[in-house]
């Protein structure tokens, strides 16, 4: 749908809100919005529109509200659960110009921001007095806080400080009527109904978070990086395991399998990953200096138990650079073997990882295609990376299926089948596996209270009702089968 | 002799009986109020509603099981903070929560109250990863999941934790832990009047926050500071000068604070932890500014279906 899909009324009070130039209807810019990250769902909006502030926003989703009309706000669309579309005709709040850091408070150690901050932006401006925002997804150079927020973002420093929610301390919103609200604030007394952690994963079918209050931790005074080779995954999973049962507590535990050291090193993030180990693992540690040279050292002893094809520990910045250098463009790299690819999201409990790992080669091994993986061990947080190739309906149909064995397996193991990205258009189908009816009623009853037209971005997050799905004109059809074609 | 108000006291030991009691209450058309032990009661006249009877569930007591690989554990939710405890101990695992009071688990959690440990790991419900409820029409609903990390659906936990017991009751809670420190130490902070150290509460706790280091941490506590040490243990002057540094550090901001030096004695650190709890509690019902949500009855009333939603 282009300009002329938008009714010359809705345009002007639109315009009027916001600009005539923040109002955009050509053709390259709703191409350019139609969807998030997982590009298997695609929908044009009828327009873009960008707000410069809270108000501008309240005032558009007023003009929406009243006309009836779909609408999505949207940070910088890295999601990867296709949670950002809005059926033909709607409208996308683009809050990329409401990017300001209006405020670090360094007494309390709190950050005041526009939603449309880039997460690692706020991360500078914290360095600045020694703190920092602890939540760091892959993308956190280019996501944004509210979509941070909304999605609930999780990355490798969350095994030790925490998903996103626990880091927002309030949240500046319009309700889906345009109406303006705080929901906590700094200081977290937490008496109240808790609507602040409700908002953080709610795909943003609550409301829109216009203004986020977070909490900042100081800089650990010293970090210690360690990495370890090995034979196999399960071989670093036991390792992981050992750190854990030795009481330490690091900050992060990422491993990688031999795919995705392939990948890296066939690429141009190569960081020199040894090519002939079967997983790597990366451990660090932070706290005061003796603190940490004490937990480096168990560190080091422990991941020497477990037949290390190599360890290395980090001397110096460059150093730890240069180890983290393969995790960081390991996505990057492994987008690029095949013309699409899937990066799955599951959880189990940690004691578990050797098993789902296992499960997981052998269901790539029945699909035929390729799979890498890496993954947050601390957390359980596994993300198996398919390469397909999208224009072959037979490979799409087999990475679907993959995926959604492969998270069934996650819950019969007792784990969830999203940890940081969220259920989107993509999980859908398996929210009724993950909770009972009763359960899903009442969040369906809880957005009716927050969201009663269903025109903050519909359909996203809960099982849809038949026929709804038909609104969001997808790229192809999801297969809900559950077994391979013979 | 039936608390203030209250038309009758229900005690439930099993979450079948609970729902049992609950079931009845709608039946019958009986507005309930939940309690875990209500040690707390002195705090509730400013809710209570007079016409309630009283639910407890402090009777559901015990583990269910503890998870040392995961660091997880589930417990029914009248157990108390200190069988918790001790649970935990003997697995070398804690709760960063802790009051060394009486009072239920599920309380602690659901009484709405900061948490000592906040400067150190936020919110006292970011250690829940998911619960059983029964809702004011003896409905039975999980939130969250037993894993670490999850963000499928909305987060009905945080909802209901916030709660203060008036959307749903709780029977079961399965916890995130933390390694258990092998040292502690605590620090005494200077005398202060009760006025000062109110004011010195907020002004330590509001900050929201020391790094959650995993080896030294700090309570950001008006009237002590209590820093717990992991790994091996350390000389007395070593620990010592440990804390120190870190609590000039933490304290930095708040002017006029400057730690006295520490003190090794957990029974003096208890006693002044509920002292300084007390302080705080009672400057609270004696009119603790709280704007109770306007979204309050909208969001009962998902929860409570066709009955009377739970009372305050
Ligand atoms: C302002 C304030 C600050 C506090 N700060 C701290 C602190 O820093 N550290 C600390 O450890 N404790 C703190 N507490 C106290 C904490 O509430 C108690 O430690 C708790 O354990 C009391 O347990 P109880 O079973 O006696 O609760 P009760 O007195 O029985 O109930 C307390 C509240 O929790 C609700 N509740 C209790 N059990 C359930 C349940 N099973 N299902 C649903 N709702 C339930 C009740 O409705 C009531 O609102 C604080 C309390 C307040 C009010
Ligand atoms: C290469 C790559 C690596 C990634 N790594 C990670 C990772 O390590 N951990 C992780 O958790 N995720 C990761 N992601 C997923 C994604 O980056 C996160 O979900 C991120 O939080 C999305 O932020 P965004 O600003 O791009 O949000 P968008 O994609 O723009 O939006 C995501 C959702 O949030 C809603 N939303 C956005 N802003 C607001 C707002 N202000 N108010 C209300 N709702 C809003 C949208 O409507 C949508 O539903 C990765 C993605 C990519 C492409």
């Amino acid at each position: 749908m282009s300009a002329t899909g938008l009714p010359p009324l809705l345009r002007q009070r639109l315009e009027a809100a916001v600009g005539t130039e923040h109002v955009l209807t050509d053709a390259g810019s709703l191409l350019a919005y139609e969807s998030d990250a997982l590009t298997l769902f695609r929908c044009q909006p009828g327009a873009v529109v960008l707000p410069a502030d809270a108000q501008q926003v309240q005032a558009c989703v007023q003009v929406l509200h009243e006309a009836g009309v779909p609408f999505a706000a949207r940070g910088a669309g890295t999601g990867l659960s296709g949670g950002l579309l809005v059926p033909a005709g709607g409208v996308i709040l683009a809050l990329s110009r409401m990017n300001r850091v209006l405020e670090i408070d360094v007494e309390r150690r709190v950050a005041r921001c526009e939603p449309g901050v880039v997460n690692a932006v706020l991360g500078r401006h914290a360095a600045q007095h020694g703190l920092r925002y602890a939540p760091d997804p892959a993308s956190q150079t280019v996501s944004t806080l509210g979509g941070n927020a909304a999605e609930n973002a999780g990355g490798p420093q969350c095994f030790l400080h925490g998903n996103t929610t626990q880091h927002v301390l309030g949240v500046e919103v319009v309700l889906a009527d345009g109406r303006r609200e705080t929901w906590g604030g700094p200081h977290a007394l937490s008496d109240d109904l808790d609507l602040r952690g409700f908002a953080c994963g709610s795909e943003g079918s609550v409301a829109v978070l216009t203004g986020l209050i977070l909490r900042l931790i100081p800089q650990p005074e010293a970090v210690g990086t360690l990495f370890g080779a090995f034979a196999d995954v399960a071989t670093a999973c036991r390792a992981v395991s050992a750190i854990v049962a030795a009481g330490l507590q690091p900050l992060a535990l990422e491993v990688m399998d031999q795919r995705a050291i392939h990948a890296v090193e066939d690429s141009v993030y190569r960081a020199g990953l040894p090519r002939e180990a079967g997983a790597v693992l990366i451990v660090e540690v932070e706290g005061t200096a003796a603190q940490v040279e004490r937990d480096a050292a168990a560190v080091e002893a422990l991941l020497g138990e477990h037949a290390p094809l190599q360890i290395e520990r980090a001397q110096d910045e460059a150093h730890r650079l240069r180890i983290w250098k393969g995790r960081k463009g390991a996505g990057g790299a492994l987008g690029r073997l095949a013309p699409d690819s899937l990066v799955m999201d599951g959880v189990v409990p940690r004691s578990h990882l050797a098993e789902i790992m296992e499960f997981v080669e052998e269901v790539a091994e029945q699909t035929g295609l390729p799979v890498a993986n890496l993954f947050h061990a601390g957390d359980g947080n596994i993300h198996p990376h398919f390469s397909y190739d999208g224009r072959d309906p037979d490979q799409c149909a087999r990475v679907e299926i993959a995926s959604t064995k492969i998270l069934l397996k996650c819950l019969e193991l007792d784990g969830s089948i999203s940890g940081e990205h969220g259920i989107g258009l993509e999980k859908q189908h398996l929210m009724e596996s993950q909770f009972d009816a009763e359960e899903l009623a009442l969040m369906q009853q809880l957005r009716r209270v927050f969201n009663p037209a269903d025109l903050l971005n519909p359909g996203k997050g809960l099982p849809m009702k038949r026929g709804c799905a038909e609104a969001f004109h997808r790229h192809r059809h999801l297969t809900l089968d559950e077994e391979f074609p013979a | 002799m039936s608390p203030l108000g209250t038309q009758q006291l229900l005690e439930a030991r099993s979450a079948e009986e609970a729902r049992e009691m609950v079931q009845a209450a709608a039946e019958a058309g009986t507005a309930l109020r939940i309690r875990g032990h209500a040690s707390r009661a002195w705090l509730h006249p400013i809710d209570a509603r007079p016409d309630c009877s009283e639910l407890r569930l402090g009777g559901l007591r015990g583990m269910r099981w503890i998870d040392a690989g995961d660091r997880t554990c589930r417990v029914q939710a009248g157990t108390s903070l200190a069988e918790l405890d001790e649970a935990l101990a003997e697995a070398e695992l804690m709760l960063p929560f802790w009051d060394g009071s009486a009072g239920s688990v599920a309380g602690a959690f659901l009484g709405g109250g900061p948490s000592l440990f906040g400067a150190a790991w936020g919110m006292p419900r970011d250690q829940v990863l998911g619960a059983r409820w029964i809702l004011p029409d003896a409905r039975e609903v999980r939130s969250g999941t037993r894993v670490v990390k999850s963000v499928a659906g909305y987060d009905l936990t945080r909802l209901l934790l916030g709660s203060r017991g008036r959307l749903a009751a709780c029977t079961e809670l399965t916890l995130r832990l933390r390694p258990r420190p092998r040292q502690w130490a605590f620090l005494q902070a200077p005398e202060t009047t009760p006025e000062q150290r109110l004011g010195s509460c907020l002004a330590v706790r509001l900050p929201g926050g020391s790094s959650a280091g995993q080896d030294l941490v700090l309570w950001s506590d008006p009237l002590a500071v209590p820093a717990a040490v992991r790994a091996e243990p350390l000389a007395p002057q070593e620990l010592e000068d440990a804390v120190l540094a870190r609590l000039r550090e933490a304290l930095r901001p708040q002017r006029g604070w400057e730690p006295s030096g520490v003190h090794a004695d957990e029974d003096a650190l208890l006693r002044d932890l509920n002292q300084g709890l007390s302080v705080f509690s009672v400057a609270r019902s004696t009119g603790w500014p709280r704007a109770d949500s306007n979204w309050l009855p909208a969001v009962q009333a998902v929860f409570a279906g066709s009955a009377i939603p739970f009372g305050g």
